[in-house]
């Protein structure tokens, strides 16, 4: 099998979670115009609250489930009592995103004093790293399961975003607030109930991650953040399926490129990719028409 | 003082001018022209970088240190090297980011550029010898003028002190002049001030150019005080506690800058340093650092947004009287 196909192959299963992750950041973008800088920290959250109870002996699964509610809870609070209180006041957006940074700072940095600065893996079930070969590509079981894991959670928002009344309900308020507010939309229920999804795809994609570079830390999500924000970039801030091609591009390009350079710097081709993308089309690949990202 | 208080002294106040002048530098940018430019750490990395590769000579062999290029220029030299480039780099992150982004994108772009940056010089180790770092700066002056022990810090910091002085004078004439206000229309209203004929665009680039040079100029005094950097030296956080020094202090205030300055990268990282050991955890210290300065972004963005010393507000009449016959005469 050629060396291409298999960065391919790597690259989809990159793809699939940094979607997830992109597509958790965008959906908050998109209904309460915040860039939260934060999202990586509740990836974080996320891990060391799946670790807590994976620690104590309970199988991965249902530590997922409750790290997923728990962080669902906190994004919803986080926005609820302290992001929208800032907006309430007239705080002009980057200062909101000065106000996630902080968050961000002192959540990672609570988290660090509570575990210290080491790293910390799961214990996964036993025929967790099995191979199994597709195609001629070896895989490992864990990263099929990641892989479609995070596949079922895109196609599920999807589902969701089209098909249910929440979902119409989060586009409408997602394109204009005041009119789907006075279309009769509960616009402040919509709003928590997406802060609570996002954030539980936020512990979705950080259990994800964590599982795929088979350890996590404090501070690990971190220059992962760097590549949410260049996918949600590349594919235009807010839009659902901006978050898909943009992680697409992001996580094929950031695989294939190891075919050639060394793998370390992966990040930094993402971060190549972006400042092509900002200087030929700053508004990303499905964004806003170009007067409306103006400054 | 004993030697070990005068070496503990005089490097805190080296650690304090640098961090003032990079505060001036940031609120050039960020209080006055409304840039949020989160890759301003990297301006001041490269800035102690080319200082340092200007003053240790190129890499020698048997050293184990690679860069790409060195040299020896005489004292102010290597500090004007590193104030060039690190105003060159902020150029080109403006023309990336604040071409034609609003202000919100400026700072998440700036931000990836900041991380890339690490990344980039991190993992690149021809470049400026990776994670290592690059070690054995001299210090300036020691030689021609015969210092030793701690008389090269006090030196050092007479320097930082001079360059600190020069910087205030810069920041205070560049914000009284035509081109401040400038700034602070575009800061304003961008759209306004491009219907009275400033370009937006321009005005932000020049003031990050001017910006980055203070960062540059800031790096270059912390590379020849520590005698060593690498990337240890300037993690992308590092910028944040420049930044919640010019909130807590005041935006657009270069007294306000300096006093935030002095509050979070003096008295907030050396007073932990000063804490009793908790848990027997030694890193502890650092997260508490952190949690203390997230925090102080917090209460100040939400109790007092304008900071301790707020932005003199400018009256028409003074505005008048301040510039009536000096600029802006219309050619008759």
């Amino acid at each position: 099998m050629s060396l291409f196909a298999s960065a391919i192959g790597f690259g989809l299963v990159t793809a699939a979670v940094l979607t997830l992750a992109t597509l958790g950041f965008n959906l908050q973008f998109a209904v309460s115009d915040v860039l939260n800088v934060a999202f990586a920290s509740l990836m974080t959250v996320g891990q060391f609250m799946a670790y807590m109870f994976n620690n104590r002996g309970w199988n991965i699964w249902p530590s997922a489930v409750v790290a997923m509610l728990v962080v669902g809870a906190m994004s919803l609070v986080m926005n609820r009592y302290v992001l929208e209180p800032f907006q309430r006041r007239g705080t002009p957006a980057f200062g909101i995103v000065l106000v996630t940074f902080a968050i961000a700072l002192i959540v990672t940095y609570i988290l660090q004093a509570a575990f210290g600065p080491g790293f910390f893996t799961y214990s996964l079930p036993e025929n967790a790293g099995a191979p199994i070969s597709i195609a001629g590509l070896i895989f490992t079981r864990f990263q099929l399961t990641n892989f479609a894991i995070a596949a079922a959670c895109v196609v599920g928002l999807n589902l969701m975003l089209r098909r249910t009344s929440l979902g119409r309900a989060i586009r409408a308020v997602a394109d204009d607030r005041p009119l789907a507010r006075g279309a009769g939309i509960n616009v402040r229920l919509v709003t928590d109930a997406t802060w609570f999804v996002s954030g539980a795809v936020a512990a979705i994609a950080g259990l994800l991650l964590a599982v795929s570079q088979s350890n996590f830390g404090a501070v690990s999500s971190d220059v992962y953040l760097i590549l949410v924000l260049a996918a949600a970039f590349v594919g235009g801030a807010g839009k659902p399926y901006g978050a898909v091609i943009g992680a697409l591009v992001v996580g094929l390009t950031t695989e294939v490129s190891a075919i050639w350079i060394e793998p370390q710097y992966k990040t930094i081709v993402a971060f190549g990719v972006l400042i092509v993308v900002l200087l030929v089309k700053p508004s990303g690949v499905l964004g806003l028409a170009r007067g409306e990202i103006r400054a | 003082m004993t030697n070990a208080q005068q070496y503990y002294v005089s490097i805190v106040l080296i650690f304090l001018g640098a961090g003032v002048i990079a505060g001036w530098g940031f609120n050039l940018q960020f209080g006055y022209t409304g840039v949020v430019n989160l890759s301003f750490i990297v301006s001041q990395a490269l800035g102690a970088y080319m200082t340092g590769l200007l003053s240790i000579g190129p890499a020698a062999a048997d050293s184990g240190q690679h860069y790409v290029f060195g040299a020896t220029l005489p004292f102010p030299l290597p500090l004007l090297g590193g104030s060039l480039i690190g105003a060159a780099f902020a150029g080109l992150a403006g023309v990336v980011s604040v071409w034609r982004l609003r202000p919100e994108y400026v700072a998440i772009v700036t931000l990836v550029i900041a991380e890339g940056c690490v990344e980039l010089v991190g993992n690149f180790t021809p470049l400026l010898n990776g994670q290592q770092g690059i070690a054995n700066i001299p210090q300036p002056l020691v030689d021609s003028l015969g210092l030793s022990g701690p008389d090269a810090y006090w030196a050092l910091a007479v320097i930082a002190a001079v360059c600190a002085l020069l910087a205030y004078v810069f920041v205070r004439r560049l914000a009284a002049s035509p081109f401040g206000r400038r700034m602070r229309a575009v800061r304003e209203n961008s759209l306004t001030a491009s219907a009275v004929g400033i370009d937006p665009f321009s005005t932000r680039l020049l003031a990050l150019v001017a910006g980055g040079f203070l960062a540059g100029l800031s790096g270059g005094i912390l590379a020849l005080s520590l005698g060593a950097w690498g990337p240890s030296s300037w993690a992308v956080g590092e910028g944040f506690a420049i930044l919640t020094g010019l909130i807590v202090g005041g935006v657009a205030n270069n007294l306000g800058a300096a006093l935030g300055v002095f509050l979070i990268s003096t008295l907030i990282t050396q007073g932990i340093l000063f804490l009793p050991p908790i848990n027997g955890n030694p890193n502890i210290n650092g997260s508490i650092r952190w949690i203390i300065i997230g925090s102080l972004l917090l209460l100040f963005l939400w109790f007092r947004p304008r900071g301790l010393v707020p932005e003199p507000q400018v009256r028409h009449a003074q505005l008048e009287k301040s510039t009536s016959g000096k600029f802006d005469r219309e050619p008759t």
